[in-house]
């Protein structure tokens, strides 16, 4: 099993979401994080100091995925998420050890 | 073999030259990838030939330009004719990059410069296709888009920009756009004549806060090659101030108009050259942006720069000695440039100077008052004092080419700074500089210099800031060529983390502190100061203790030899030179004694007492050992440490105040055990309790005071014999540490068994003393503190440990595992000192420090469980362990162990032979699995 994050652009959530459901997710957790990578948040019409370094707001999606799945998972939110420009985000993908369904016990496979 | 940056245009004409014909951009930034990734091979391979830095980063700087031009070039032709918005842009190197100064993994600084117009989206358009290319290809790239008026609010509002824009460079696009930019800076920004004092000023602000930030001292040990004082920096901000006080671009321009002499231009060259290079070779051993010579770094670049170890000196001591050198020099001129670069603008911002004084006559003439005004002449110099004291500094009066004819005049300026307690101002250091040829051979052999100097150092608590007057003007290594031999010279031990010279300067400073007693936990160290009559042997002494370092081994010897002909050159009396020889030779003898041996011993404390010799001696070696010690590193010195110094001040000074020998502290003891005993007596049978004393060892009458003889007495008396453990906490105040007592049956591998379980909990042993009954129970107590920090350890704690040290003492524990559970837990990141120093754990032995016992002396790296691996190995060959001291610095330990074998005597030659080689094995596999996953791959197989 395996965690797969994703960082994207906020009014992207929405195409990913039904991207992932399309793929057979069950399942996602959504936060409202900041960041920025190697362009330092400035876009490529920025006018102030290059050596400032600006927070942009993303959201991150988490979902959990039996192995087979990575890289259909992968595929969609890739392919949904990009538009060419400097803030499209990241992938990462986890290793997962253990999953429990709080109501039932169930685990791992069963859980997910 | 210089660059033939026409082999590299050919280049780049083969290779990138058909990339416009192959839409596919994937395949497009494949191309450029692979050129760049060849042409970075070739700048490497000059570099490792020898090419020195400016050259490497003008290469670099020169396949950008191509890159950026081939990529601007591609974006253009992609667009339609209509919608080109290239022919509105300027693509501008800013920054380094302007400078042509490319580090290999430095970032690219690039302005995009447009028109201003409203339809800037063509513009837009061609800076996005250009810029996504280049980052694709692996360029960092800092940029910014703007259009010329927008450039130049920014370069008035944000430092950093005008910095960066003082020498914009086009690389490709509307010259006309450029033209204008560089126009409207020069009128707006650089050449305006308000705007100049204001960025002198804020350029001075970005100086201090950088050092603060980086460092303020050329010799750092971790230097910071671009940021920190002397690095590459201390440069561009040359060239800015010149570009705005002088209207210089760059270091040519400045050596045409002449603001830098020949001299300096050359230095300014050959430190940044040298510097540059550095850096680039921190790069490529990288492979990243790295401008931070870390520890472990520097035997890498030294050895890639082809650094041999000369003459004492590791490789990376000379590498960086250079450095430093080079770093100092840079340094200089970077200040003296500011001050003359102040003094320019301030004359010529004033109307009229400010010394100029008018005078002012009203008279009548014909009926109509007439004022007339006319300027008195300055009188400089005639009956004048020539110091003036201003805001804490000293200022010449005079010409300073009318002042100093003679190098006296130059040692009398310091003794006014002193008087006065002020700095010397900028201008006077530079006068000094300037003129410090008049330091003769013969003037340093003069009696009345060497007198004047010697009375400098009696000056208690202003000695330290004199002196580095004096060294950063250089004065002090023409004074004295034996200082200038030990500057910039680097230490790479566990300990120093200075180089000698600034260390020598930071125990001066650490003296003058105790003098002027700003540190209460300091008021013992004080009163003993103010014990001694003349405090300028002892200043000496402490100025001269390292002085033989630099050529090997044997610094105290050489030392010896410096100091004694050094004190006759400067005509010290006898008396005094005696004392500063004796400091010099033995500077170590009080700490290794007190860290490192039982000084309970009266053996050991009889030598050291004829060793010393006087009261007033012992004092200047107390203090000289305390400023020693704190300047070695910041935490050097702790409670812990002023304990055990202390324990034996004491001790030699009440031998040598009352004049008795050694002997009587026998006699001593002897009536404290009596007292002990016969307090005891009142409460437990007698007969018991003498019973008691007499099974214990020789060295527990010695050592044990009133209060502990008796509380250890009932201590073994709650053990009912043996078959309980008992364990007693102390928390004594002054001695900044918490003390254990455990008491029990001796059992084998008692003292491992305690020792790892404290391991475990994460307590660090500071020292232990083991005393057997000669009916086998056990009283050890240990000193502990907290692992990090130095703390004693918090009360809540103890309940827990004392129930995991019964268990481990009854054997229900496993002590081993809970070592290694604490080991695993705790992550130690890959040592940071150079091979050198961890090879191999050493092991020595002293058979003549004590009269019973035989010292071994443990040296290895510091890892969790030591002492535990110690103990452990040292009873599993049957011996006895009666004295543990342990001291860590860093990652560095250094443990004493007082051993017999099982029979009490001292370890013959077999046993030693075998501990020789159980003991550092026991550690290399210790070392092994600790470090197990955190250290890189190469590392683990140099292990």
């Amino acid at each position: 099993m395996r965690k797969i994050d994703a960082i994207i652009r906020p009014h992207l959530l929405d195409a990913v979401k039904n991207a992932l459901q399309e793929v057979g997710i069950t399942g996602m957790t959504i936060t409202e994080v900041k960041g920025f990578g190697r362009q330092k948040g400035h876009t490529e019409t920025y006018r102030g100091s290059e050596y400032k370094i600006d927070f942009i707001p993303k959201v991150k999606i988490e979902v959990v995925v039996p192995e087979e799945m990575v890289d259909h998972v992968i595929d969609a939110v890739a392919k949904t998420a990009k538009t060419g420009k400097f803030g499209d985000g990241k992938i990462f993908v986890v290793p997962i050890e253990e999953v429990i369904r709080i109501r039932t016990g169930e685990r791992n496979e069963q859980a997910i | 073999m210089r660059i033939n940056f026409e082999k590299s245009l050919d280049h780049a004409n083969d290779r990138l030259a058909f990339v416009g014909s192959d839409p596919d951009r994937e395949a497009q930034v494949e191309t450029f990838k692979s050129f760049l990734k060849v042409e970075a091979e070739r700048l490497r391979m000059r570099h490792r030939f020898g090419l020195g830095g400016t050259e490497i980063t003008r290469g670099r700087s020169s396949i950008v330009d191509v890159v950026v031009s081939r990529a601007c070039q591609l974006s253009a032709s992609e667009m339609s004719a209509s919608e080109d918005g290239s022919a509105e842009c300027a693509v501008v190197a800013i920054g380094g990059y302007g400078r042509q100064d490319l580090a290999p993994f430095s970032d690219v600084d690039i302005l995009f410069l447009h028109s201003g117009k409203r339809r800037t989206t063509s513009a837009k358009r061609f800076v996005e296709t250009v810029l996504y290319l280049l980052w694709d290809m692996g360029l960092t790239v800092g940029h910014s888009f703007r259009s010329v008026a927008e450039c130049i609010a920014m370069a008035r509002d944000d430092l950093h920009s005008r910095t960066a824009i003082t020498e914009p460079r086009l690389v490709t696009g509307s010259a006309d756009l450029f033209t204008r930019l560089e126009r409207e800076l020069s009128d707006a920004v650089f050449d305006r004549q308000k705007e100049r004092g204001l960025f002198l000023d804020s350029l001075h602000r970005e100086l201090e806060s950088r050092y603060a930030k980086f460092g303020k001292a050329v010799c750092l040990q971790e230097p910071n090659v671009k940021e920190s004082a002397g690095g590459l920096r201390d440069l561009h901000t040359i060239l800015w101030a010149a570009r705005s006080v002088y209207c210089c671009k760059g270091l040519d321009a400045l050596r045409a108009e002449d603001r830098i002499s020949g001299a300096e231009y050359a230095l300014a060259r050959r430190s940044y050259d040298f510097i540059s290079r550095l850096r680039n070779e921190a790069h490529f051993s990288t492979g990243r942006q790295t401008d931070l010579l870390t520890l472990d770094l520097q035997p890498v670049l030294a050895e890639n720069l082809r650094y041999e170890p000369k003459r004492g000196l590791l490789a990376s001591e000379a590498l960086m000695r250079d450095y430093y050198q080079k770093a100092q020099d840079l340094h200089h001129l970077c200040e003296s440039f500011l001050v003359r670069a102040g003094q320019a603008l301030s004359e010529r911002r004033q109307v009229a100077p400010a010394s100029k004084r008018v005078k002012a006559k009203l008279h009548f003439r014909q009926s109509n008052l007439y004022l007339s005004l006319h300027s008195v002449p300055n009188r400089r110099g005639a009956g004048k004092a020539p110091f003036e004291i201003r805001q804490g500094r000293v200022f010449l009066q005079r010409e300073p080419s009318d002042h100093f004819d003679d190098a006296m005049r130059l040692m009398e300026i310091f003794g006014v700074a002193q008087r006065s307690d002020a700095e010397l101002s900028d201008e006077l250091r530079l006068s000094v500089r300037d003129n410090l040829r008049l330091v003769t051979r013969q003037f340093r052999r003069s009696q009345d210099a060497g007198h004047l100097f010697f009375e400098l150092l009696r000056g208690r608590g202003r000695v330290a800031s004199v002196l580095r007057e004096m060294h950063q003007t250089r004065f002090l290594g023409r004074f004295l060529p034996e200082f200038a031999r030990v500057t910039f010279l680097v230490q790479h031990d566990y300990y120093h983390k200075y180089t000698v010279d600034e260390h020598t300067l930071k125990a001066i400073e650490a003296l003058d502190e105790l003098a002027l007693g700003r540190d209460e936990k300091l008021a013992p160290f004080k009163r003993v100061f103010e014990e001694i009559e003349d405090a300028a042997p002892l200043y000496l002494g402490v100025f001269l203790h390292d002085i033989g370092k630099g050529r090997g081994s044997g610094h105290v010897p050489r030392g010896v030899e410096i100091a004694e002909r050094l004190c006759e050159r400067m005509g010290v009396s006898s008396v005094a030179a005696s004392h500063v020889v004796f400091l010099v030779r033995h500077h170590l003898l009080m700490s290794h004694l007190a860290e490192r041996r039982d000084i309970t011993d009266e053996g050991l404390l009889g030598q050291f007492i004829e060793t010393v010799g006087s009261l007033d001696r012992l004092n200047m070696l107390l203090l000289l050992t305390f400023a020693d010690i704190s300047a070695v590193a910041p935490q050097a010195w702790n409670d812990w440490r002023a304990t055990l110094l202390w324990e034996l001040y004491r001790r030699a000074r009440s031998h040598l105040t009352r004049g008795k020998p050694v002997k009587w502290d026998g006699f001593q003891k002897l009536r404290v055990k009596e007292q002990a005993a016969e307090r005891l007596s009142r409460l437990y049978p007698p007969s018991e309790v003498l019973k008691h004393f007499a099974m214990m060892p020789q060295r527990y009458l010695r050592a044990a005071d009133l209060d502990q003889m008796v509380r250890h007495f009932q201590l073994v008396e709650r053990t009912r014999g043996g078959s309980e453990v008992v364990i007693d906490w102390r928390a004594p105040e002054e001695k900044h540490c918490t003390e254990l007592t455990v008491c029990s049956r001796d059992a084998l591998g008692l003292v491992a068994r305690i020792a790892g379980t404290l391991t475990a909990h994460a307590v660090n042993i500071l020292s232990a003393d083991l005393y057997t009954r000669e009916d086998g129970m056990v009283i050890d107590t240990f000193k502990i503190c907290q692992i990090d920090g130095r703390h004693p350890l918090r009360a809540e704690l103890w309940p827990k440990v004392e129930e995991n040290l019964k268990a481990a003492i009854e054997g229900r524990y496993d002590v081993a595992a809970a070592v290694e559970r604490f080991r695993a837990q705790v992550s130690y990141r890959a040592k940071r000192l150079g091979k050198r120093i961890f090879a191999k754990p050493s092991v020595r032995f002293d058979t003549n420090a004590s009269a019973i016992s035989t010292v071994i002396e443990v040296h290895s790296e510091d890892t969790p469980g030591l002492v535990y691996t110690i103990a452990r190995t040292l009873s599993q060959l049957g011996l006895n362990i009666s004295l543990a001291k342990i001291a860590t610095e860093k990652s560095y330990a250094l443990d004493i162990f007082y051993v017999t074998d099982s029979e009490g005597q001292k370890l013959d030659s077999t046993l030693m032979s075998a501990i020789a080689l159980e003991l550092p094995e026991a550690l290399g596999a210790q070392a092994d699995t600790s470090k197990g996953g955190s250290m890189r791959k190469e590392e683990k197989e140099a292990v």
